[in-house]
């Protein structure tokens, strides 16, 4: 087996070809074929959502920057977003080389790491590839906002190549010397900064021109963003260049030596459950240490300790408050749906810990720059808050025959179910973590030398709008199980697309208004348009206008 | 419990899974769905489970429409997969006990059948080791036990008997499923050994391109294979296709 086998054209393109003679030579043969030939997951259809998702999020971004003017705060949000979008492909690299589905088909061949690595390279550039396109329109916004004004079109098509290049040789850099950071967090990180930049730029707070003016000095991407619209008031700017080329320029280096140690021996690349990857060891190794002896077995299923469910009263404070507003069938069907092993209370103290190392963080470095505000912010906010809805076992996905299967389709629990249980779960633990959030906002606020109480006043906001948002939420764990959106149909995207679109303004709406009875509008119209788009999704389950399963591939 | 087809088309993209399949299973029969590679068997039973949804035609139990969040129903039915959706993280008497709860079965004494059922399916040293320290075929045994512990209306199981198992836990699978049958419950299994279908099935259920193209007793189909049973029938098929 050679490395041409993997990648050679010549070769698929002569099968091919003699596929094509065979299947011509009978007409009905080739009547079958366009019959079963599948259109499911081609390349059309992955490169029409790589093309069609940027371009709706780019319309988002245009419709909300448009108010404000200010094209060096947009610039920033598209720097904050490049400058995740390369650590998230810097964290690709390793997903895509040491832990991607393919590998495990790979490893059964004869081939050696090098022949792998190429095979490999191709898939990650592949995928890689589209940043230039998420860039181009980013830029091509920041120009039509920038539309009477210098600099022309062409200096801000350049600026999206060399963004593209310089995001590339960022994650190679990423990939090849800070690999042992949680890369994907951070990139996370980034993208939501840049979100939170945007929603704070709308409202026009002050604080923007400190976290805009951050991102110009300290990431690359915001360097070419400042040549960019700078160089043509003082040329000497574009000395920015040289650090911005030199980057691109090392990154073969980075790029070279992650092709001269990648080596997959001692990696253990095997097809197993995929819950036992991310399984809790501690759990594992106690119960695999205790073997129980046959009488001691034999005692306990006839006790029917098997039978038993989650001690709600021995559980957390958490658990035994908020199986109070649960029924005995929606106990179980918790209890099936987590697993037996709810852990809100766990998190909760988690999340204080989180909130006292934030406070702390502001406390101490806050006058530094509103960088470091929003970031324990973010770090707060993912670890208190339940976006969507915690860890929900049951909703987990399970490959089998072909596709994957999430546990719930294959047990008697309704929709109704699942969606009560998750919403009163989610408006407790948000209640739980609103301390945290509210406190927190008014320290920042107090730190950013604002008033405490337009802190804590945005922190309710925040909570107002999670909680308006809900009914949408509780379809996300649900949604993510199904072939719903791939069976989408152009009604149902001009259905969804406007209410989506009132949403994202209606939440802007919330921030910006500074009545009380606004808010009140503004939270009660999210929450109608979310109950909205809930229905919806609930008549199309129950009446089976979709399929309880994924043909997605694990990586995609 | 009856089962009918009426008319069920299915299609992933262009592919057409199932067209304008109708069948009509009567309750207390062993029912084996057979067919080549993508002719559908996996989608019959997907259907019949509720899992995947019909684009047209209509899926009726004991002439009740059927629908997902029609939970009485569902309690009566019991789909396994080829490979088991499991929390691997659980011990498999915890895994049993979790589905006897959520199908509503942890009536008085269900203690004592699991116990037989654990022994019997040689499941019972290891009952209390998470899901993820044992094998693929032991992992089926504890999805079956637990299926046979709720004792549905309807088993729906995809090729059982590929499904790591060793010889022993098919012959008791098929001695609990004759018994299951003989209570009146109806047992659907797709296969692709001809040697099974010929001795563990009331019905026959052949499945090509997703159309069916003949549902009848065994005995019958073997007549209409011209002395060569299921197997000329399924040169035929193949024959007919290319």
């Amino acid at each position: 087996m050679s490395e041409r086998f993997l990648s050679s054209r010549a070769l698929e393109a002569r099968l091919r070809a003699a596929h094509r003679r065979e299947r011509q030579k009978s007409p009905e043969l080739l009547r079958e074929f366009k019959r079963n030939r599948k259109s499911g997951h081609s390349a059309f259809a992955r490169g029409a959502r790589h093309l069609l998702m940027p371009l709706f999020w780019a319309f988002i971004f245009y419709g909300t920057i448009q108010r404000q003017h200010d094209v060096q705060w947009a610039a920033s949000i598209v720097a904050l977003w490049a400058a995740g979008t390369a650590l998230k492909w810097g964290h690709e690299w390793f997903q895509q080389f040491y832990a991607s589905d393919s590998l495990v088909v790979l490893n059964l061949l004869p081939l050696d790491d090098r022949q792998i690595f190429q095979f490999q390279l191709r898939r990650y550039f592949a995928g890689a590839g589209w940043i230039a396109w998420e860039l181009l329109l980013g830029y091509g916004v920041l120009c039509l906002l920038q539309a009477d004004q210098s600099p022309p079109l062409t200096a801000f098509v350049i600026a999206a190549v060399v963004q593209a290049a310089l995001v590339l040789a960022l994650a190679l850099h990423a990939a090849s010397y800070l690999h042992m950071l949680p890369l994907g967090t951070v990139a996370g990180l980034f993208r939501m900064t840049a979100i939170v930049l945007l929603i704070l730029g709308v409202q026009g707070l002050e604080v923007t021109k400190t976290l805009v003016t951050a991102t110009e000095f300290f990431l690359p991407t915001g360097w070419t963003n400042y040549v960019l619209l700078q160089s043509s008031r003082d040329w000497s700017i574009l000395a920015l260049g040289i650090p911005i080329a030199a980057i691109i320029y090392l990154s073969r280096y980075s790029f070279d030596r992650l092709r001269s140690y990648y080596s997959l021996e001692g990696f253990e690349i095997l097809p197993g459950p995929p819950s036992s990857v991310g399984g809790d060891e501690d759990e594992l190794t106690a119960a695999s240490f205790h073997r129980a002896g046959p009488t001691e077995i034999e005692d306990r299923v006839r006790a029917r300790y098997f039978l038993e469910g989650v001690d709600w009263n021995l559980s957390g404070a958490l658990e035994k408050f908020i199986a109070r507003f649960l029924s005995p069938r929606e106990r179980i069907v918790t209890e099936f749906l987590v697993a037996h092993d709810p852990g809100w209370t766990r998190s909760l103290k988690w999340s204080f810990w989180v909130w006292l190392i934030a406070c702390v963080v502001v406390l101490g470095f806050g006058q530094f720059g509103g960088t470091i505000v929003f970031f324990a912010a973010y770090v707060l906010a993912a670890a208190s808050l339940p976006v969507f809805g915690g860890e929900w076992k049951a909703m987990r996905q399970t490959p089998t025959g072909g596709v994957f299967l999430p546990g719930y389709s294959l047990y008697p629990v309704a929709f109704n179910e699942i969606a009560r249980i998750l919403l009163k779960v989610n408006l407790v633990r948000i209640g739980a973590a609103s301390p945290f959030v509210i406190s927190f906002a008014a320290l920042a606020a107090y730190k950013l030398q604002h008033s405490p109480y337009i802190g804590a006043i945005i922190g309710v906001k925040l909570l107002c709008v999670l909680v308006s948002v809900q009914p949408l939420f509780l379809l996300v764990p649900i949604s993510s199980t199904t072939n719903a959106t791939s069976r989408m149909t152009v009604i149902w995207f001009l259905v969804f697309a406007p209410v989506l679109l009132v949403m994202v303004a209606a939440i802007v709406g919330v921030f910006i208004t500074t009545t009380f009875l606004g808010v009140v509008g503004a939270c009660t119209l999210l929450l109608l348009l979310a109950t909205f788009l809930f229905a919806i999704y609930r008549r199309a389950y129950r009446k089976g206008r979709f399929d309880l399963l994924s043909e997605r591939t694990r990586n995609s | 419990m009856k089962i009918e087809l009426r008319a069920v088309s299915k299609s992933y993209g262009k592919s057409r899974a199932l067209d304008r399949a109708s069948l009509e299973i009567q309750d207390g029969q062993i029912v084996a769905i057979l067919g080549a590679n993508g002719a559908g068997k996996t989608t019959l039973l997907r259907c019949l489970a509720g899992i995947a949804a019909p684009d047209s035609g209509d899926l009726v139990y004991n002439e009740e429409l059927f629908e997902r969040d029609k939970l009485d129903l569902r309690r009566r039915l019991f789909f396994l997969p080829d490979f088991p959706v499991v929390f691997y993280e659980m011990s498999i008497l915890r895994h049993i006990g979790m589905v006897l709860r959520v199908f509503e079965r942890d009536v008085p004494a269900i203690e004592e059948r699991v116990l037989q059922l654990l022994k019997d399916f040689d499941l019972f040293t290891i009952a209390e080791n998470p899901l993820n320290t044992l094998s693929r075929g032991q992992v089926y045994k504890a999805a079956l036990v637990a299926l046979i512990a709720v004792n549905p209306e309807v088993w729906l199981l995809d090729e059982p008997f590929a499904s790591g198992m060793d010889p022993h836990g098919i012959n008791l699978l098929k001695r609990y499923a004759r018994e299951a049958v003989r209570e009146g419950r109806t047992i659907v299994y797709s296969t692709q050994i001809l040697e099974i279908v010929e001795k563990f099935s009331d019905k026959v259920c052949i499945l090509h391109q997703g159309e069916v193209r003949a549902f009848d007793s065994v005995t019958l189909l073997e007549n209409t294979g011209q002395g060569g049973g299921l197997e000329h029938i399924f040169r035929q098929l193949r024959e007919e296709a290319t």
